[in-house]
């Protein structure tokens, strides 16, 4: 018996220092890099900042940042010449009252303009229109009161939700857009949404080539407000 | 003749230690066969019912119309007399009662006449779906009545059209088994599809096309053909054959961890036949050697005893298969409820082959170890009294081998996946390895202790007696109990964790998106003491600078670090949590940002304590330090959080707070709709259902293990008697020359008392030891679960082990202590 176990042993035991190899870990405790505690870019702020915000349409979910729509406006801004920072602030799932809640923090990087493109998910989850209409007059006037140009994207709701419903929701946004001096951009993923080619398998969010034609659809009118 | 006649003469008299070795072979194959035999009879089923799961022979599923090319596909397979079409949309829609307003969102369903082509939609009025799905009404469930405030025959608004509810929908075939759904289900008959106008292009639905096809072969040709037309795979096609279902992979899962236990029984099993076989063998070494005097060659004796071996266990085999047949019988009562209804539990011809295969390839080599022994029995130690064990030589080590090779393919097969077959090896080596050192070691620290009671001094010098296989003995015994006890602390702590936490604590009842100035009358309206977690949105852009970490692989199993994540903030731990490195939970002596990460933060990305990982928070960037990392202690549907701030860092930053609450199930729906009403904004979730069936599964399943584990236990038990045996001959002799010397019965007694209880609590401390450093690597790095000790009662079960080896070792030397010494000598002189 003694023989077996040693022999058994023996041969195994080259498999369990590999076993025991791949399951050591890193020290805990290691030096501080000083150098990357500084994260900044460590260059002169732009002349305009852009914070768009919104929900998942915004944040650019399943795509990599890159391809979603700020930074794809950002790219033409700046081939234009223009010096400027578009900040990706999209929450993926977030509703008009969740936007409303952290208007005060975006306002912490002093935007010049903001893209606001919310409501989506209210819409999605069957919320109320009114409530919907109260959250987004709310951001709007809290947004003005800070000085900051507003660009309202005008948001649609997909049909299934039934006409009664979708009917409502959508007649918020006109309404919202006519009570303050705001400017409307009508609903930026037309010729996107519902099309094949321009969305991701889950046939709500675009593609890359979606939010290109995305940024065509509002460009003019971000010309419009940053001249 | 003269040979057969010899080894049914051996057979017959083989006696006790014939019927121990039967037993090890049937206890060593019971569990074995008790599983290939059921999974057989589960898989068989499993494959005629992944139809049934799916309402089809195929189903065909896009997020969009399906494109003419498709359709083109489709219609040419439907045009065949063998296959039959039908299909389905999904999608979200909000029901307004008409008589209260009261509206829900809802799952809608509208079905074409066919469905489902298998398995039932049961209604609770008990009448057939497809009668009561008529044009104009709709059959909905019982929770979308309760949100409406509505009965069977009021008239809901759907889209265009008003609808009448013709019935409450109990349970459907193709039921989604997702965790959390936006609303109650509704079916609607594709006659009303028109009407309702909620399908187009600006619409978000989910096209089925269902499948019913003659023979399987159809199905898959029909889904290669459309997978082909597919644009960027859009169109997702899933057949009986390749649908993986949920329950295929729960008794996956369930069938790998049985063969585990069954494999270890068997590797038990082998180790009680080698050692019933060599006390066999040590009790007729003398007529062997007189079988060599009388010119009987080595290669003659060697088959001869292997002939006896593989006589006794074809019974063992036989009584192995009837019992695991048995055993798969109990399985279905266990299991109820999770079985496909109507399999047939059969014997399976293939495991009875497999059966016979294993037990006999484990009897030759089992027994061909002690038996290479036989070679060095020289004709003249008829004339000696020397009962030590002699080398076996390059054959002794040749029938090691093979048993290494044996068991390690066994593993190997049984495992499928190499992967695991290397870590049970590994596991099952570091538990041998690790039991001969700890044995080593306590047997050096009892030869040095002080006794100062000679029958204990005795005892001690009996472990130490040449020949004796102590060694052997413990490492065996430490190594089968520290397993089987193993066993015992996962089983027990999977259930602390998952069955017995859950009606306590759990929650059942998620409320999401609350807003800071809410909580005060939320918790009002709620009526429930609640806890508030806040939530901060953010994405992890980059660690120490690196910001490829948001291009990792998408496919771990608990998400990846690239996807927005929720960020919290506290000051303190809490009370599920640990400090697994750094001293507290954020740093006084550090500046600026800090964030504490979760274990499962490292799994993900080389990070650890001083590194810095970037985030992006609504838009703002921030870099923070890491401070400390954090454990969980308990694994549950308790919320947790990757990333933890300390308060001054995201207090100010945009966020919703998140609570949770343990509710009866009746006040759910009264609860969601009188928030609903105060609170539009904020989403209930409810998963009751979810808890109350995954406790049962758990429930089950560890039912099941423990009565799997049980029989690994009674081969543990073989290998104690086994041991006894084997060695028991040594220690009978030295009884007798005690007697001879004038010692009294009750000093043997004493004498020998001791020697089993040192052996005995030898071998339950390190099974003990072993058990608990197994369990809790098991529990904590594998399975992800916090450790209790259940310090009582697997100390009780440990004690049990220096029990039995004194009741066996007692018995079986009870005859010697009766007898007198001389009949004794005698008796040992004349064989």
């Amino acid at each position: 018996m003694k023989q077996y176990i040693l022999a058994f042993a023996a041969v195994l035991l080259v498999l369990m220092t590999g076993l025991l190899a791949a399951g050591c870990s890193k020290s805990e405790e290691e030096e501080y890099p000083t150098a990357l505690a500084d994260q900044g870019t460590g260059t002169l702020p732009p002349e305009f900042t852009i914070v768009a915000i919104g929900n998942s349409l915004t944040a650019g979910l399943g795509l990599p940042e890159s391809e979603a729509y700020p930074a794809v406006l950002q790219e033409r801004l700046r081939q234009a010449g223009y010096d400027v920072d578009v900040i990706n602030a999209g929450n993926s799932g977030e509703t008009s009252r969740s936007c409303l809640g952290r208007i005060e923090w975006l306002l912490t990087l002093n935007p010049d303009i903001v893209l606001l493109c919310t409501g989506a998910n209210d819409g999605l989850r069957g919320l109320s229109a009114e409530q919907l209409e109260e959250n987004l007059q709310a951001i709007v006037e809290k947004l003005l009161a800070a000085d900051v140009k507003v660009l309202f994207f005008e948001m649609k709701m997909v049909r299934n939700l039934g006409p009664d419903y979708t009917a409502a929701f959508e007649t918020v946004y006109p309404r919202v857009a006519d009570r303050y001096p705001i400017t409307y951009v009508p609903f930026f993923l037309e010729g996107v949404a519902g099309n094949p080619a321009l969305n991701q398998d889950d046939g709500i969010h675009p593609n890359a080539d979606g939010y290109q034609k995305a940024v065509d659809n509002i460009y003019p009118t971000v010309i419009e407000v940053i001249n | 003749m003269l040979k057969t006649r010899y080894i049914l003469r051996e057979i017959r008299d083989s006696g006790w230690q014939g019927v121990l070795f039967v037993l090890c072979v049937a206890l060593g194959l019971i569990t074995l066969v008790a599983v290939w035999g059921f999974s057989d009879s589960v898989n068989a089923s499993l494959r005629q019912d992944a139809r049934q799961l799916q309402a089809a022979d195929a189903v065909a599923s896009s997020h969009y119309e399906f494109p003419p090319n498709a359709q083109a596909a489709i219609a040419r397979f439907t045009a065949l007399p063998d296959i039959e079409t039908t299909r389905i949309w999904e999608f979200y829609s909000l029901v307004r009662n008409t008589a209260t307003d009261y509206a829900v969102l809802s799952q809608v369903k509208i079905v074409e006449h066919g469905y489902p082509f298998y398995g039932e939609v049961i209604l609770a009025s008990g009448r057939q779906f497809r009668e009561v799905l008529q044009p104009g009404t709709v059959i909905v469930a019982d929770g979308l009545l309760q949100r409406i405030g509505a009965r069977v025959g009021d008239r809901i608004a759907l889209g265009e059209a008003t609808l009448t509810i013709a019935d409450v929908v109990l349970e459907e075939p193709d039921q989604p088994m997702s965790f959390f759904t936006l609303g109650p289900r509704i079916f609607v008959g594709a006659a009303d599809l028109e009407q309702l106008a909620l399908v187009g292009r600006q619409s978000r639905i989910q096209y089925y096309y269902l499948f019913k096809t003659a023979q399987p072969a159809l199905a898959e040709s029909l889904a290669a053909e459309l997978e082909a037309l597919s644009v960027d795979d859009r169109i997702d096609v899933k057949t009986a054959l390749n649908s993986d279902s949920r329950l295929q992979r729960f008794f996956d899962n369930l069938l790998f961890f049985l063969h585990l236990i069954g494999v270890f029984s068997l590797i038990l099993a082998g180790l009680g036949i080698k050692s019933t076989i060599t006390a066999y063998l040590r009790d007729r070494l003398k007529s062997i050697a007189i079988m060599k005097v009388l010119g009987a060659t080595n290669h003659s004796i060697t088959v001869s005893y292997l002939l006896v071996a593989l006589g006794l266990g074809l019974v063992g085999i036989g009584l192995g298969i009837a019992g695991g047949f048995m055993l798969e019988l109990t399985l279905p009562a266990a299991l109820e409820g999770f079985i496909p209804i109507g399999v047939e539990f059969t014997l399976s011809p293939i495991a009875v082959a497999q059966a016979l295969l294993i037990g006999c390839g484990f009897i030759v080599i089992f027994t061909l170890i002690p038996l290479t022994r036989l070679r060095e029995v020289k004709p003249t130690s008829i004339l000696q009294h020397n009962d030590s064990e002699k080398g076996g030589g390059v054959y002794y080590y040749l029938a090691n081998a093979a048993a290494l090779v044996l068991v390690a393919s066994l593993i190997f097969w049984q495992m499928a996946e190499r992967r695991y077959g290397s870590w049970f090896v590994g596991g099952f080596a570091g538990v041998i390895i690790l039991s001969g050192a700890l044995t080593h070691a306590c047997l050096w620290w009892v030869r040095k202790l002080r006794f100062r009671i000679l029958a204990l001094r005795l005892a001690r010098k009996g472990l130490f007696r040449p020949g004796n296989a102590t060694h052997a003995t413990i490492i065996t015994l430490a190594a089968a109990f520290g397993v089987i006890l193993s066993l015992f602390l996962v089983e027990e702590n999977l259930k602390a964790t998952f069955v017995t936490s859950f009606p306590e604590d759990t929650p059942n009842l998620y409320f999401i998106d609350i807003q800071p100035e809410q909580t005060g009358p939320f918790a009002t309206a709620v009526g429930h003491e609640l806890i508030f977690f806040p939530v901060v949105r953010g994405r992890v852009t980059a660690i120490n600078g690196d910001a490829s970490v948001r291009d990792e692989d998408r496919s771990h199993r608990h998400g990846n670090l690239r996807r927005e994540m929720n960020l919290t903030y506290r000051a303190e731990l809490l009370d599920n949590e640990v400090l697994l490195a750094g001293k507290t939970l954020f740093r006084d002596d550090w500046q600026g940002p800090q964030v504490s990460i979760l274990e499962e933060v490292v799994d993900r990305a080389d990070v650890g304590v001083g590194d810095i990982i970037s985030f992006r928070i609504h838009g703002v960037p921030l870099a923070a330090r890491v401070a400390s990392i954090r454990g969980r202690t308990e694994k549950s549907l308790k919320p947790y959080f990757f990333f933890v701030f300390p308060p001054a860092t995201l207090q100010a930053a945009p966020q919703t707070l998140f609570s949770a609450l343990k509710l009866e199930a009746d006040a759910v729906p009264e609860l969601r709709n009188r928030l609903a009403a105060k609170f539009p904004g904020i989403t209930a979730i409810d998963v009751s259902g979810t808890i109350t069936a995954f406790a049962k599964v758990l429930e089950k399943l560890t039912t099941i293990i423990r009565n799997f584990t049980l029989i690994s236990a009674a081969a543990g038990v073989l290998i104690i008697i086994s041991s006894i045996f084997a060695t028991r001959h040594a220690r009978i002799r030295e009884v007798a020359y005690f007697k001879v010397l004038g010692a009294p019965r009750a000093f043997i007694f004493r004498c020998y008392l001791w020697e089993h209880l040192l052996l005995g609590i030898i071998s339950a401390l390190l099974a003990f030891g072993l058990a608990h450093t197994a369990s809790w690597l098991i529990c904590t790095q594998i399975l992800d679960i916090g450790y209790h000790t259940f310090l009582a009662r697997s100390a009780g079960i440990a004690a049990a082990v220096p029990l039995l080896i004194i009741i066996i070792g007692i018995t079986a030397s009870r005859n010697v202590l009766k007898q007198r010494p001389i009949n004794f000598l005698r008796k040992a002189d004349q064989r």
